[in-house]
């Protein structure tokens, strides 16, 4: 037997209804920004160079993950991004090297999907400094555990990267790694810093 | 057809369970032993103490080693040493209440009788207090903010007697003072014959003959007696591979950071990274408070800007501040027991789905690492903590879950606990004859203090055991 009401043209709107229009209007909008990038092509800000040679990163993942760990490290990350100080691409691959497989194809289904999250039509690589991190904010205290997590791979594969260049610890007053070996220029071991013991102190 | 050689007994693994086993059964049997090891063997010119060159070559996934959601990141080594090549080198004893909770998981321990390898294992690595002269300023303030609000603390004991303070233990000692397994337990055991196969990872046992048949890539080796002590997420994960079942009762001690911000450069890249423990939360030595230790921690740029939660300009800041912080690191012995399977490509999967029990007590820490901070002399204290970063005034309104908070560990334990499914009451595989679980995946709950030398003591009398069954 039919249910009459399930096949009736003309019935109002139901609460599913809405759903169902919701899930293909947005459905529709992701397909057409995945076209237009597909045309367009990646989208690295302005002027910013790629490192050749990437194994595990695509040109547009790279774009998107440079994007992505400037805006997360700060400012004076892409001063350095852009005198070619720091290529976080670079490092991000290295760091995918040493990973399982499913693992690697898990980071780049994040950074694809951290890239069609925004609402306009030019991905998060294409949003202004403001804009970057209001939807990176909006990531990290997200209510859904999976925006957190991308947020976290993105927050320690960016930091790291930046942190264990030079420009990285002129930031932040790193003198740099006391070394043994000769072929490297650095501080002697011991304690530079003295102080007085308070008695208290067991 | 695989290279095959024959031996009396072969150790898998040469961390602090494994390379304590490989010494003393090669003191009984000499060349008889064979001592596996999936990672390769570095010598001290080997690490060149740059932290993006010595991290992905030395830990367990390039460091990205973590739980299945990601939130708790798990710090392990791979290499000849296992993690006591990259650990902090501290020294703590069994404590008292270790027995009684061991004994009332299952497992067969006395401290009275770990003694005497408590002992040897400290005579071997040349553990000493670390003195006064070489605690950085960083534990130094730690312990004075602990000693102005009357929490009992104390200088920590170490296995690095003579260490020129680099402040790199964690990348590899450079200089040959870091006395970890690779330059003690080791050498003892190749000295006594043992033979050593570093970058030669297990696949698989099989049961042969009363015997077991130990199948690497190219290569395969025939035992009369095997003992596993690969470290907490590989051992289980061999004997899953191998079809034993393993994987239950995963454990850690969860960690996580905050720092004090003060006037003064504190600079805590120099020196020993971690000296001061302060105990006065902790359960363990006769203290009765909520489980956790605080130690002081230091950390060199590359691993530190990956703590703070924090993102852009705010990021940046935390970075200019980088010199002016003191660092404190939660211990906890957490309550959560989660699991290790065999993932996609022989990949660990690691649940641990985190309890509310450990999670409302990481609050509590972030409060008393304020007031410690404070009372030391701090403007402030950075937490890595989402929505909160710098706070002068103990938190009271964060919320503490996966996501939202740093957490790592790098005490993981369990997966195959003594008293459990996997092995007996003191580290036979239950249902196999010469197979032997001995490393900190036996461990039935974490300890509750820095483990190196309870790893090492307990691995030491477990091959005595060996032995003595064995002749």
């Amino acid at each position: 037997m039919t249910d009459n009401h399930d096949v009736n043209p003309r019935r109002p709107l139901r609460r599913r209804d809405f759903l169902k229009i919701g899930v293909a209007v947005l459905g529709g909008y992701a397909l057409l920004k995945v076209s237009v990038r597909s045309v367009v092509g990646s989208t690295p800000p302005a002027g910013m160079p790629l490192p050749p040679d990437l194994k595990h990163l695509h040109a547009r993942h790279a774009a998107i993950f440079s994007a992505a760990a400037i805006a997360m490290v700060g400012p004076a990350a892409e001063a350095a991004y852009r005198n070619g100080r720091w290529l976080p691409a670079r490092d991000a691959d290295a760091m995918l090297e040493q990973m399982y497989e499913d693992q690697r194809g898990l980071v780049r289904m994040a950074l694809n999907l951290f890239e069609e999250s925004t609402w306009g039509m030019t991905g998060f690589s294409g949003l202004g400094a403001q804009a970057q991190q209001r939807h990176l904010a909006s990531w990290s205290s997200s209510s859904l555990a999976m925006k957190r997590s991308v947020w976290g791979m993105l927050h320690a594969l960016g930091c790291s990267s930046f942190s264990g260049t030079s420009a990285g610890w002129e930031v932040m007053g790193y003198p740099g790694p006391c070394l043994k070996s000769a072929q490297y220029e650095g501080r002697a071991p011991g304690q530079s810093v003295t102080f007085q013991w308070d008695a208290r102190v067991p | 057809m695989a290279n095959v050689e024959r031996c009396k007994a072969i150790v898998i693994g040469s961390g602090a369970g494994g390379a304590p086993v490989a010494a003393r059964l090669a003191e009984a049997w000499g060349d008889g032993v064979v001592l596996l090891e999936a990672g390769p063997h570095f010598q001290a010119p080997d690490f060149t103490q740059i932290e993006r060159e010595m991290m992905p070559k030395l830990y367990a996934g390039a460091g990205t080693q973590a739980t299945e959601d990601g939130s708790v990141a798990i710090l392990q080594a791979s290499c000849v040493g296992g993690t006591t090549v990259v650990n902090d080198a501290l020294c703590l004893r069994p404590p008292p209440e270790l027995e009684p909770r061991w004994k009332a998981l299952g497992a067969e321990v006395s401290l009275q009788s770990l003694a005497p390898y408590v002992a040897q294992v400290e005579r071997e690595l040349g553990v000493e207090q670390i003195p006064q002269a070489m605690t950085n300023r960083a534990n130094y303030l730690v312990g004075l903010g602990a000693a102005r609000l009357g929490w009992k603390g104390e200088r920590m004991h170490h296995n690095a007697a003579g260490c020129p303070e680099c402040g790199l233990r964690h990348l590899g000692c450079a200089y040959d003072t870091k006395r970890s397994m690779n330059l003690t337990f080791v050498p003892r055991a190749v000295r006594a014959g043992a033979r050593l196969k570093p970058s030669t990872k297990v696949e698989r046992l099989v049961s042969n003959a009363g015997g077991w048949r130990v199948l690497c890539a190219d290569m395969e080796f025939e035992a009369e007696h095997v003992v596993v002590a690969a470290g907490v997420v590989q051992t289980p994960m061999l004997l899953l591979k191998s079809g034993i079942p393993a994987g239950q009762g995963f454990q850690m001690h969860l960690q996580t950071l905050a720092w004090g911000d003060f006037d003064d450069p504190v600079d805590g890249f120099n020196g020993i990274p971690m000296a001061y423990s302060v105990l006065e939360f902790s359960d363990v030595y006769g203290h009765t408070g909520p489980g956790y230790m605080i130690e002081g921690v230091s950390t060199q740029a590359l691993g530190f800007s990956v703590q703070p939660q924090a993102q852009g300009a705010l990021h940046e800041e935390i970075l200019r501040r980088y010199r002016y912080l003191a660092g404190a690191m939660m211990v906890l012995r957490a309550s959560t027991r989660g699991t290790i399977r065999v993932g996609p490509g022989d990949r660990p999967r690691i649940d641990f789905p985190l309890e509310a029990h450990d999670l409302q007590r990481v609050l509590p820490y972030y409060q008393r690492a304020t007031e410690m901070f404070m009372a030391a002399g701090a403007r402030r204290v950075l937490l890595p903590h989402r929505q909160a970063h710098f706070v002068t005034k103990p938190p009271t309104d964060l919320e503490i879950g996966p996501g939202r908070t740093f957490f790592y560990t790098a005490h993981p334990f369990g997966g195959a606990c003594r008293g459990g499914p996997t092995v007996d009451a003191v580290g036979r595989v239950k249902g196999q004859r010469n197979l032997w679980v001995l490393d900190a995946s036996a461990f039935p709950e974490a300890p509750g203090v820095n483990p190196q030398i309870i790893i090492c003591s307990v691995a030491l009398e477990g091959a005595e055991r060996l032995l003595s069954e064995a002749a």
